[in-house]
């Protein structure tokens, strides 16, 4: 059974927001990073590349075809393990009409080919946003059915037939297998050859643009999906990530930042034994250097050296803001007395909290920074060759990174003028936002100019990577809403006190921001103003603000990003709101969505949740949903608490999803899957936090990551309600209140949860069900 | 002190020079030896990215000291294909499409592996791996390692 591929609806390019959003955020601070300039590259090593197949041609710049009948397909979205390699190889091979076994999928060189305007709608080749599917689907499907017809072209100008005396079909290779030959009919003969022996000649011939789809392909959307591309190296220790980078005689490199948070360099001391040279590095110029390296014969040797390294740290000024208690104590000032910008105002608050009948609750709160934690570290790898007489200076970078484009522009402008400039876009081992960041990519060229002709990886020690983060933010959220027993929400007021990514990111920031950052109200607000995501709920009467706190912790984009705790807040107080008036909470959510491709996706849930059984005594579930990447989402969690401990135990997340056309089932699975173990560890366990400055998280063992044994049963459900949406990040939002409401739900607990992780208790003023006068 | 010593590692001698005899063997097999599929995760035996057999038993190398593993058998995940048992977890792996990003695989396939040689079985073999995955692989590690 197999689903017809022909439409990769237009709407997977995603509409423009009147808000500032991310993704315009991260084509700004792209620009921002300077010039981009396309470059050749001239003699790229294939360190760290994939092999490509012998005597290959490119026939568009995204395909290529193989003597020995591969088709390659370069993509300019990195895999950090979300699948999108083989989610847009079932796209090719469904226009190609290629056998599965016969797909290679690589990254895209980093050039201008394959970069900018030629990579997506933005013009910055970037991964994040659970965009990956959404920016290039369409183009790489275009593209393959293009390089199908120059193939029959080619033949049909072969044998002096017209085109459409050509066709092509699969046959038997008693060496290669299933082969893809293009055949054209003349009077009673048949002429055939494969697509490997007519790649050469289609390359030179002319280009097709236009090229008409086919459709009902065999992997695409197919109910069993093909194997990943990826999978057979990475289970063979052939799978190259940034970090594996390797030649004879290279250099390794560690790095320190200021135990500090903000802290700079001051003074260093003489160079400890083992290393080869140290080298300051972050800031704008030795001077505000920010981190210290030690260069070695190995990485162990270049950690040892740089612990060695006697550093005068310069502490920042405002360390005693970077603590954990105060800027707690800040956020609850701001909640009070903050000013606030309105992201969304309609109807009046005042007026829907006095409703007849109406019940009121209201609800604060609190989550931590949170670290990415990708288990491989940050590392980049430079390689700078000055310039001789004859030949100009050259630059060239290996970088595990989301954001390729950016990584060519910061070498450009780091780089001597003049300088050729090669990255190679590496697999990713986990990103989760972190490898967005540039701060990593900075001090490996800083090293590597350091270092003239030698090859120079940099690597982050985990504690570096894990105190220097650029951390999800810290927020403390309030909601203070009413329905009327019917089931109505008549009132809907959010306050949100969380710091700006945006802001931060920003090369000219404004404090305090003058418009809200739509990260930091992202899921919180109805999606008139916010195509990618949305509250789910009508809100007739609503106030949703947003309070800047100025906490100078820098932060950045983790997976899902804001949705992370607005969804945590919205529907924790959606369950509070149902519960005050004594309402199911599936029905509640039915009864007020203002999503609609959420109604099915919660019918569906109810049943596949069992939600309308009783649960195993002691146990308790809880549902939340969410309308976020273009796609919908609904999760229940059956859990237990050890009556003793305290300890939370899930046995069970149940997830249905509207995300469209669903491409590649099993990697959809995957990812929800995979977002529900992530989302174990800051639900009931992780947070990252600071004592004068100094990150308290500094390895695995503080920073408690779910494992084997502390995994659920995750069943999934997909529907496809049209369109295409993202899933790298869906999965996500929606497990710590589905956790949270079934915590709520253990009457012998008898408190909510006013925060993450999950160990915060609370009674409340207002609960439950308190019918209040006004507000 | 530099000392030059002489590594057994999938079946093949590799001599290698070091700074010290006490650094991890971790180290030497990526960064001496360019056998990069073991992986640096945390490097205080928590994560398990950097599991290794030495004569068929699991080991950290991260905190293994290379000396240590002189006159040894080391397996990598590079030697994997060469081991009756590792076939068998790479075909489980395959079959379940368990890897995302990949990077603590090698790690989740050694242990494993390491696991079957010591004779365990199913949910033996789930409770041996203690190994983090941030991609969160795990409902197809345990589909995995079940015939195993």
């Amino acid at each position: 059974m197999t689903k017809n591929n022909k439409l990769i609806p237009l709407m997977g390019a995603p509409e423009r927001n009147p808000g500032l959003t991310r993704r315009e955020m991260l084509v700004r601070t792209a620009v921002g990073g300077g010039l981009m300039v396309g470059f050749a590259l001239p003699g790229l090593d294939k360190l760290g590349q994939a092999q490509a197949a012998t005597a290959t041609s490119n026939l568009t710049a995204w395909i290529t075809i193989g003597s020995d009948e591969t088709v390659t397909l370069l993509v300019p979205i990195t895999e950090m393990g979300q699948g999108t390699m083989t989610g847009l190889a079932t796209l090719v091979a469904d226009q190609l009409q290629v056998d599965w076994s016969k797909i290679k999928v690589q990254h895209a060189p980093v050039d201008a080919a394959h970069g900018g305007a030629n990579a997506n709608i933005y013009g910055f080749r970037f991964t994040g946003g659970s965009l990956g599917i959404r920016l290039t689907a369409q183009m790489l499907q275009q593209t393959a059915a293009n390089a199908r017809q120059m193939l029959i072209n080619t033949a049909a100008l072969k044998w002096g037939v017209s085109p459409s005396a050509c066709a092509i079909r699969s046959v038997q290779d008693p060496v290669l297998g299933t082969i893809t030959q293009v055949y054209c009919i003349t009077g009673t003969t048949t002429y055939t050859a494969s697509y490997g022996s007519l790649a050469g000649a289609a390359a030179a011939g002319t280009a097709v643009t236009n090229a008409a789809l086919l459709s009902g392909g065999k992997y695409a959307g197919a109910t069993a999906s093909p194997p990943r591309v990826d999978i057979p190296d990475k289970i063979t220790g052939a799978a190259k990530f940034g970090i594996d980078i390797w030649a004879p005689g290279m250099l390794f490199a560690a790095v320190k930042h200021c135990p500090t948070n903000g802290g700079t360099v001051g003074s260093v001391g003489s160079t400890p034994a083992g290393a080869v040279a140290v080298v300051k590095v972050g800031g704008n110029g030795a001077s505000t250097a920010t981190g210290v390296v030690a260069v070695a014969a190995t990485t162990w040797d270049a950690m040892k050296a740089v612990k060695a390294l006697a550093v005068n740290w310069t502490l920042p000024i405002d360390a005693a803001s970077r603590d954990t208690a105060a800027i707690t104590s800040r956020a609850n000032t701001l909640m009070a007395s903050g000013s606030a910008l309105t992201a969304q105002s309609t109807g009046s608050v005042a007026a829907g909290m006095l409703a007849t009948g109406a019940v009121a609750i209201s609800s604060t709160y609190q989550l931590p920074y949170l670290a990415h934690a990708a288990l491989e570290p940050l590392n980049c790898t430079v390689r700078y060759t000055p310039a001789t007489a004859s030949t100009p200076a050259r630059c060239e970078v290996w970088a595990p990174t989301q954001a390729p484009d950016s990584v060519l522009a910061t070498a450009t402008s780091m780089c001597p003028a003049g300088a050729v400039v090669t990255v190679v876009n590496t697999l990713v081992g986990s990103g989760f936002g972190r490898k967005f960041e540039m701060d990593f990519i900075v001090e490996a060229l800083q090293v590597g100019l350091a270092c003239p002709g030698k090859l120079v990886k940099l690597t982050w020690p985990r504690e570096q990577d894990f105190s220097n983060d650029q951390f999800r933010p810290m927020a403390l959220t309030r909601v203070t809403a009413a329905a009327t027993p019917d089931g109505t929400i008549t009132a809907w007021n959010n306050r949100i006190v969380t710091p700006s990514i945006a802001n931060q990111r920003s090369s000219s920031p404004t404090t305090p921001p003058t418009s809200v950052d739509s990260e930091a109200v992202h899921g919180a607000v109805s999606r008139s103003g916010y195509a990618d995501a949305g509250l789910p709920y009508n809100v007739p009467n609503s106030l949703v603000e947003w309070v800047w706190h100025d906490a100078p912790i820098r932060v950045g984009y983790w997976r899902s990003v804001g949705m992370s705790f607005n969804t945590f807040a919205v529907e924790c107080a959606i369950d509070e709101l149902a519960a005050a008036i004594h309402m199911d909470p599936f029905t509640f959510r039915q009864k007020n969505l203002a999503e609609t491709r959420l109604g099915p996706v919660l019918s569906a849930l109810r049943t596949l949740s069992n939600w309308d059984t009783t649960p195993a005594a002691g146990r308790a579930r809880g549902v939340a949903i969410a309308a976020g990447f273009g796609s919908f989402i609904g999760q229940v969690a059956e859990i237990s608490v050890n009556a003793t401990t305290g300890a939370v135990t899930v046995y069970r997340v149940s997830a249905v999803l509207d995300c469209g056309t669903a491409m590649h089932r099993d990697a959809i699975k995957g990812q929800i899957e995979g977002a529900v173990a992530q989302a174990l560890s800051p639900t009931l366990w992780a947070q990252q936090t600071f004592v004068n400055g100094v990150a308290q998280a500094t390895n695995y063992n503080r920073y408690r990551p779910a494992k084997l044994q502390d995994m659920p049963q995750v069943a999934v459900q997909i529907i496809e309600g049209g369109g295409l949406g993202g899933v790298g990040e869906l999965g996500m939002p929606c497990v710590a209140p589905a956790i949270a409401n079934a915590y709520a739900r253990l009457a012998a607990q008898g408190q909510l949860v006013a925060g993450l992780p999950i160990t915060r208790k609370r009674s409340l003023p207002f609960f439950p069900g308190t019918t209040l006068g006004g507000l | 002190m530099a000392s030059t010593l002489t590594l057994n590692v999938n079946g093949l001698n590799y001599t290698a020079t070091v700074s010290d005899p006490s650094m991890p063997l971790l180290w030497v097999l990526r960064d001496v030896l360019g056998l990069t599929g073991t992986k640096y995760g945390c490097g205080i035996e928590v994560c398990g990215a950097c599991t290794v057999l030495i004569n068929g038993q699991r080991e950290h190398s991260c905190v293994y000291d290379v000396s240590s593993a002189v006159g040894q058998q080391i397996v990598t995940i590079e030697g994997l294909s060469a081991d009756a048992d590792g076939q068998k977890v790479q075909k489980a792996w395959t079959d379940k499409q368990v890897p995302q990003c990949g990077y603590c695989q090698p790690g989740m396939m050694m242990v494993c592996t390491g696991s079957i040689k010591a004779g365990h079985h199913g949910n033996e073999i789930a409770s041996d791996m203690n190994h983090i995955c941030m991609c969160g692989t795990y409902p197809r590690i345990k589909a995995a390692i079940q015939g195993l």
